[in-house]
C-alpha cells in the first residue's frame, strides 16, 4: 500500500483501513487500559451488588431484581426524588446552556478589558462549595439578609427561600445558575467561539450579510458541536447533582430538593443499603445513556463536524 | 530544531511530573516501619490532634517500642469513611465511638473488640465513670469503648441579656415553664426600625434536624419521637403534637421567632437580634467572638419543665474502641488505658469537653465556671430521641425532619405531618436490624 | 459611512461594556462579601445590620489561618497532585480523543459511548471497588489513586475532558491532514503539527477545567489520603474549618472565608495563565506550511 492510500477519505466509510484502524487503537489505548483496569470492575461490581442485600459491613446476600422492584413499584421516595431531579434538569440544561452561551458571546466581543471580565464572571465557579452555601444562607436569610431587605424596600414582602417547600428549589436553581453561568460551560462556548475562522465570517461580509446572517449561518452551526456537548454534559451533571443541596438543604424541606444523588448517598451511608443504593445508580445509568443515545442519534440531523469521518 | 527541544522538554516535564509523584508517595508510606504501630483516627479539632499528638509522645517514652498515628478525618465525613474504611479492611487500630456516629453499630457488626478481658486482667478501675457512660458504651453486655467525655445533648436556654433588660423582663430561671417561655418571647419580638416587620425575636425555637434528635422540648411536654425501647413510634402522640406546634406557633401564630436554615442557629442569636435559643455545651464555641459574648450578654440556665418536668435528650458519651482488624490490640489498649487515666482525662477537659468522670465533673462544677447547668443535666439525662432499637437511627431522623419542614414554614399543622410520617417511621422501626 | 460605522461601532462597545458591567456587579457581589468578610472580625462577620466593608481591616487573619493549620504543607501536597494531573490529563486525553476523532477501527462508535457512560454511574457505588483495586496495588494512603487515573484518561473529569477534545478535533477540516500527510507527515506529527496548535483555546479550557477540578476535589482525597502529611488542601481546611467549631478554639467563620480566598487562588492564576491561549483570528488558509 502507497502512503497516500493509506489515508484516503472515505465518504462511505464501508472500507476501513487497516493501518489507520491500528493508528486509531494505539491512540485510545491509555483510555481502554485504564477502562479495563480501574473502571470495568467498579461497574460490573457495583452491578452486582444492585442484586443483593448489601450493606459495606457484612457480605452480600443474592436477591435477584428485589430493589430494582422495591424502587420502582413500591418506594415514594423514588419517584419523589426523580421528580425533583427531573423537574431541575428541565429547568436547569436549557437555561444553564443558553445562558453560558449568552456569556460567551459577549466575553466575545474583543474591547479592551475583555480579560478582566471573562475572569471576573468566572470567579463565582471557584468559590469552594460550603463557602458558596455560606454566602447564600446569610444573603437569602429571610429575615437578616439583604436579599429581602432590598425587596421590603420595593414593597415586596420576601419569600423565607431555603426554607419554604415551593421557594427550596428555585432557590437551588438560582444559586446553580449563579456558579455555572460564567464558568466552564462558558468558557467552552468561548474556545468554541475562538475557534471558528475568522475567514468564513468575511465570506459572509462579501456577501453583504450582517450580525445576524453571520451568527445563524456561521456561528451557530459551527458551535453545534460545543452545543451538543453541552448538553449532553449538563443533562448528565444534572441527573448527579448532589453537593449543592446536600450542604445548602439536607434535600429538605419536606423533600423539595431531594434529589436523586442525596437519595443514592442517604441509602449507600446512612440507611445501610448499598446494594439498593446501587440499583438506583443503574436506574440512573440507564436513563443516562438512553438519554445520551438518542441525543448522539438525533445530533446527526442537527450537528455539523466540519472534520468528521463517518 | 528547536520545535524538537520543545518536544524532549515537554516529554521530560510529563514523565517527571509523573515519577514526582512517584517518590513523593513512596516517602509518605516508609514512615509506618516500627516495631509496634497504632494507628488512631480523630474527629475534630486541630486543637485536639495537637493534644494527642502530645499526649503520643509522652506515651512513647513509656512505650518506646509503641509508635502512636494520629489521623484526622472530618466530623460529616466520619462516618462515611469509616464504612469505606471497614468495608475495605482498612481501617485504623482505634476508632472515635459515639451513639450519634456508629455506636452501637460497630459493635453488633462486630468490627470493634470487647474490653472486658482486658478491664479485668489489669484490674481497671471504673468506678469513678458515669454508670451510663458504661452502659451506653457497651452492646449486650459487653464494653467496646473507655469513655473521655459525656454529656447531655442540648439542655441549656441562652439568652441575651441586654434585651431582656431592655424590657424589662427577669431573666429566665430553671423554673421556667413553657408557658413562661413564650410570654417572654413575645414580649421580645419587636419591630426596631418601624418599618411594619418584625425584626427582633423572642426566640430561636429548636426545630432544626440538630435539635430533633436530642427533642428535650418534645420529651419535657410528655412527649417523644421513639419508645425508649427503640421499637414504637410515639410520633402521633398528642403530646408530641403538641410540643412540635408549640415551636411551629411561635414561628407563624406569634410572630415570635424566626425561620432560619440549619447551621446558622447560633450565629443568628449572635448577633443580638434574637432572645433566646436552645443548645449545648458546643453552642458557646459557636457563639465565641460574637458581638454578645465580646461584650458579656450572654446568660444561660436550663430548658423550662414542661408537663413532663425537665429531661434533656442527646446525651451521650464519646470515646476510644479498638478495631477487630487491629493486629496488636494489646499495644492499642495501653494506649487507651494511658489516655484515661483521671490527669490525662483532666487534660482533656481543659480542651472544653464534659469530662466521663464523675469526680472531675465536680471539680468542674466547684470551680464556677458556668458548667453548672450542664452538669446538673446529665442528672436523669436520656439518649437520642431517635435511638432505634434496629439501629436505623438516621433514616428516622431523615423522615421527621422532612416532614416537620412543612410544619415550621406554616403549610402544615404538626397533627397532619405526623399523622402522615408516623406510620412510616414504625415500618422502619420493624425492619430487621441492618 | 465611515461615520456611522464608527458610530456603530463606538455603540457597540458602550453596550458590551454596559451589560458586562451589570453582569459582574450582580456575580461578583457575593463573591466580594465573602472576600471583605474575609477581613472582618468575627464580631463584625455576625453584626446585624451586615455592613459590607469590614472596620477596622483585619489583615491579620491570614496569619491566623496561616498558625493554625499546616498551610504550606496542604499547598505542596495539592500541587504535587494537581500538576501531574493537568499535564497527565491534557496529555492523555487529546491522544486518545484525537484516535476518536480522526480514525477509523471497528468499535469505534461503541467504545466512544462507553467511555462516555462511564460518567454516569455515580461515584458514591464505584467508591468501594474502585478503592479495593487501589488497596490490592498497595496504593492506598499515596497520592498516586488520585494521579494515575489521569495518565489513562479515566477517572475524575477524564471522559468529560476526551468527549470535549473530540467534539473540538471534529470540526478542524480534513484537508489540513491531507495536506500535512501529502507532504509525508505521520498521525504524531499532525496531532503535534495541526491539531494542537488549531485547538489551544480547547487544551487553555479543558486545563483550566482539570486543574480546577482537581484542586478542589474533596472526596478522593478523602478517601485516600490518612495522614495529615498527605493531605491536600480543600481536605486540611475543611478539617479545620468544620472542626474547630466543636472544641474551644475561636470563631471561624471568617477565617473560612480566608480559606476560600486563598483555595481560590491558585486556580485564578491558571486561568489568568489559559486565557493567554484564548487566542482568536486563526486563518484555515495559512496552516498548510
Amino acid at each position: 500500500m502507497g502512503k497516500t492510500e493509506l489515508f484516503l477519505k472515505h465518504k462511505s466509510g464501508k472500507v476501513l483501513n487497516r493501518s489507520e484502524a491500528r493508528w486509531g487503537i494505539i491512540l485510545i489505548s491509555p483510555w481502554l487500559i485504564g477502562f479495563l483496569t480501574l473502571n470495568l470492575f467498579p461497574m460490573l461490581a457495583s452491578l452486582f451488588l444492585s442484586l443483593n442485600e448489601y450493606n459495606l459491613l457484612s457480605s452480600p446476600s443474592f436477591i435477584g431484581f428485589k430493589n430494582y422492584i422495591d424502587a420502582i413499584l413500591h418506594k415514594e421516595l423514588f419517584w419523589k426524588a426523580l421528580k425533583v431531579t427531573g423537574v431541575y434538569t428541565v429547568f436547569m440544561v436549557p437555561v444553564n446552556v443558553t445562558g453560558s452561551l449568552l456569556f460567551a458571546l459577549l466575553l466575545n466581543k474583543e474591547v479592551k478589558g475583555i480579560k478582566v471580565y471573562r475572569t471576573l464572571l468566572f470567579l463565582p465557579s471557584i468559590v469552594p462549595l460550603i463557602a458558596t452555601v455560606l454566602i447564600w444562607w446569610t444573603l437569602l436569610n429571610p429575615v437578616y439578609g439583604p436579599v429581602n431587605y432590598h425587596l421590603a424596600k420595593l414593597g415586596i414582602s420576601g419569600p423565607i427561600w431555603l426554607s419554604d417547600s415551593s421557594w427550596a428549589l428555585p432557590s437551588i436553581i438560582f444559586i446553580s445558575l449563579w456558579i455555572g453561568l460564567g464558568g466552564i460551560g462558558c468558557m467552552m462556548f468561548l474556545a468554541g467561539l475562538q475557534s471558528i475562522p475568522v475567514n468564513l465570517y468575511e465570506v459572509v461580509e462579501i456577501d453583504g450579510g450582517n450580525a445576524w446572517h453571520k451568527f445563524i449561518h456561521i456561528t451557530l452551526p459551527m458551535l453545534s458541536p460545543t452545543i451538543f456537548f453541552m448538553l449532553v454534559i449538563n443533562i448528565i451533571l444534572s441527573f448527579q447533582n448532589f453537593a449543592l443541596p446536600y450542604i445548602a438543604t439536607q434535600g429538605g424541606p419536606s423533600y423539595a430538593t431531594f434529589f436523586y444523588g442525596i437519595y443514592i448517598y442517604r441509602e449507600a451511608f446512612s440507611n445501610f443499603r448499598m446494594g439498593y443504593a446501587s440499583a438506583l445508580a443503574w436506574i440512573l445509568f440507564t436513563i443516562l445513556i438512553l438519554l445520551t443515545y438518542y441525543q448522539l442519534k438525533a445530533s446527526k440531523r442537527w450537528v455539523y463536524y466540519e472534520g468528521e469521518k463517518i | 530544531m528547536k520545535k524538537r527541544k520543545m518536544i524532549v522538554f515537554a516529554l521530560v516535564l510529563f514523565f517527571l511530573s509523573g515519577s514526582l509523584s512517584l517518590i513523593y508517595a513512596g516517602g509518605a508510606q516508609e514512615k509506618e516501619e516500627k516495631p509496634v504501630t497504632i494507628r488512631q483516627a480523630i474527629f475534630v479539632s486541630p486543637a485536639l490532634v495537637e493534644y494527642n499528638k502530645k499526649m503520643a509522645e509522652k506515651f512513647n517514652k513509656l512505650h518506646p517500642n509503641i509508635t502512636v498515628i494520629i489521623e484526622l478525618v472530618g466530623f460529616e465525613d466520619y462516618l462515611m469513611k469509616m464504612q469505606v474504611d471497614l468495608a475495605t479492611g482498612t481501617a485504623p487500630d482505634i476508632i472515635y465511638i459515639n451513639p450519634s456516629i456508629n455506636f452501637p453499630l460497630v459493635a453488633y457488626k462486630g468490627f470493634v473488640l470487647p474490653l472486658d478481658d482486658y478491664v479485668k486482667k489489669d484490674n481497671f478501675d471504673m468506678s469513678d465513670w458515669y454508670p451510663e457512660a458504661v452502659e451506653w458504651a457497651s452492646f449486650e453486655g459487653k464494653l467496646y469503648g473507655i469513655a473521655q467525655e459525656f454529656g447531655a445533648g442540648e439542655p441549656a436556654l441562652y439568652y441575651n441579656t441586654e434585651l431582656f433588660d431592655e424590657a424589662g423582663l427577669s431573666y429566665p430561671t430553671a423554673d421556667w415553664t413553657y408557658n413562661d417561655l413564650l410570654e417572654a418571647a413575645k414580649k421580645l419580638s419587636k419591630d426596631t426600625d418601624n418599618d411594619g416587620k418584625i425584626d427582633q425575636y423572642g426566640i430561636l425555637p429548636p426545630y432544626h434536624r440538630r435539635h430533633l434528635s436530642n427533642n428535650t422540648v418534645v420529651r419535657s411536654f410528655g412527649g417523644g419521637w421513639v419508645s425508649d425501647d427503640g421499637k414504637t413510634s410515639l410520633a402521633n402522640m398528642p403530646e408530641t403534637i403538641e410540643a412540635v406546634q408549640f415551636m411551629a406557633d411561635l414561628v407563624n401564630v406569634y410572630n415570635a421567632a424566626p425561620l432560619q436554615p440549619e447551621g446558622s442557629q447560633e450565629s443568628t442569636f449572635g448577633t443580638g437580634k434574637i432572645g433566646m435559643i436552645n443548645g449545648g455545651l458546643f453552642s458557646q464555641i459557636f457563639l465565641m467572638g460574637s458581638k454578645l459574648v465580646n461584650e458579656g450578654k450572654l446568660g444561660w440556665t436550663l430548658m423550662p419543665k414542661g408537663k413532663a418536668g425537665f429531661i434533656s435528650g442527646g446525651a451521650g458519651f464519646g470515646g476510644n474502641g479498638i478495631t477487630s482488624s487491629c493486629e496488636n490490640p494489646d499495644a492499642a489498649w495501653e494506649w487507651i488505658k494511658f489516655l484515661s487515666t483521671k490527669e490525662n482525662l483532666r487534660g482533656y477537659m481543659a480542651l472544653g469537653y464534659q469530662p466521663a468522670l464523675m469526680s472531675l465533673a465536680d471539680e468542674l462544677e466547684k470551680s464556677d465556671s458556668g458548667m453548672a447547668v450542664f452538669i446538673d443535666a446529665v442528672k436523669g439525662a436520656k439518649p437520642s430521641g431517635t435511638s432505634c432499637a434496629n439501629l436505623r437511627d438516621s433514616e428516622v431522623l431523615e423522615l421527621l425532619t422532612q416532614a416537620l419542614g412543612d410544619v415550621w414554614a406554616g403549610r402544615k399543622s404538626a397533627e397532619e405531618a405526623l399523622n402522615v410520617v408516623h406510620p412510616k417511621i414504625q415500618e422502619v422501626l420493624d425492619m430487621p436490624a441492618p | 459611512m465611515a461615520l456611522g460605522n464608527r458610530l456603530r461601532s463606538w455603540l457597540n462597545k458602550v453596550l458590551v461594556y454596559s451589560i458586562a458591567s451589570f453582569l459582574v456587579v450582580l456575580f461578583l457581589m457575593p463573591v466580594l462579601w465573602a472576600v471583605l468578610s474575609s477581613l472582618k472580625t468575627a464580631e463584625q462577620f455576625m453584626e446585624y445590620p451586615p455592613r459590607f466593608f469590614p472596620s477596622p481591616y483585619v489583615w491579620s487573619n491570614y496569619i491566623r489561618v496561616w498558625e493554625l493549620t499546616p498551610l504550606a504543607i496542604y499547598f505542596r501536597n495539592s500541587l504535587f497532585i494537581a500538576v501531574p494531573v493537568l499535564l497527565g490529563r491534557l496529555t492523555v486525553s487529546s491522544l486518545v480523543a484525537y484516535g476518536f476523532a480522526r480514525f477509523r477501527f471497528k468499535g469505534r462508535n461503541f467504545l466512544f459511548i462507553i467511555m462516555l457512560s462511564t460518567m454516569m454511574l455515580p461515584q458514591v457505588v464505584t467508591m468501594v471497588p474502585q478503592f479495593l483495586i487501589f488497596k490490592s496495588m498497595g496504593l492506598i494512603n499515596s497520592i498516586l489513586p488520585l494521579v494515575i487515573p489521569a495518565f489513562f484518561g479515566v477517572g475524575l473529569g477524564g471522559p468529560f475532558t476526551i468527549f470535549v477534545f473530540r467534539q473540538f478535533f471534529m470540526t478542524l477540516p480534513l484537508d489540513l491532514d491531507e495536506a500535512a500527510r501529502i507532504d509525508g507527515a505521520g498521525p504524531l506529527l499532525i496531532y503535534w503539527k495541526i491539531i494542537v496548535p488549531l485547538s489551544r483555546p480547547a487544551f487553555a479550557a479543558l486545563g483550566i477545567f482539570t486543574f480546577f477540578i482537581t484542586w478542589n476535589d474533596y472526596l478522593g482525597p478523602l478517601i485516600y489520603l490518612r495522614t495529615e502529611q498527605t493531605y491536600t488542601l480543600p481536605l486540611g481546611l475543611a478539617s479545620f474549618l468544620y472542626y474547630s467549631r466543636l472544641t474551644p478554639s475561636e470563631p471561624i467563620l471568617n477565617l473560612l472565608m480566608v480559606a476560600t480566598v486563598i483555595t481560590a487562588l491558585p486556580v485564578i492564576t491558571i486561568f489568568v495563565i489559559g486565557q493567554k491561549y484564548y487566542v482568536k483570528g486563526m486563518t484555515l488558509g495559512g496552516m498548510k506550511g
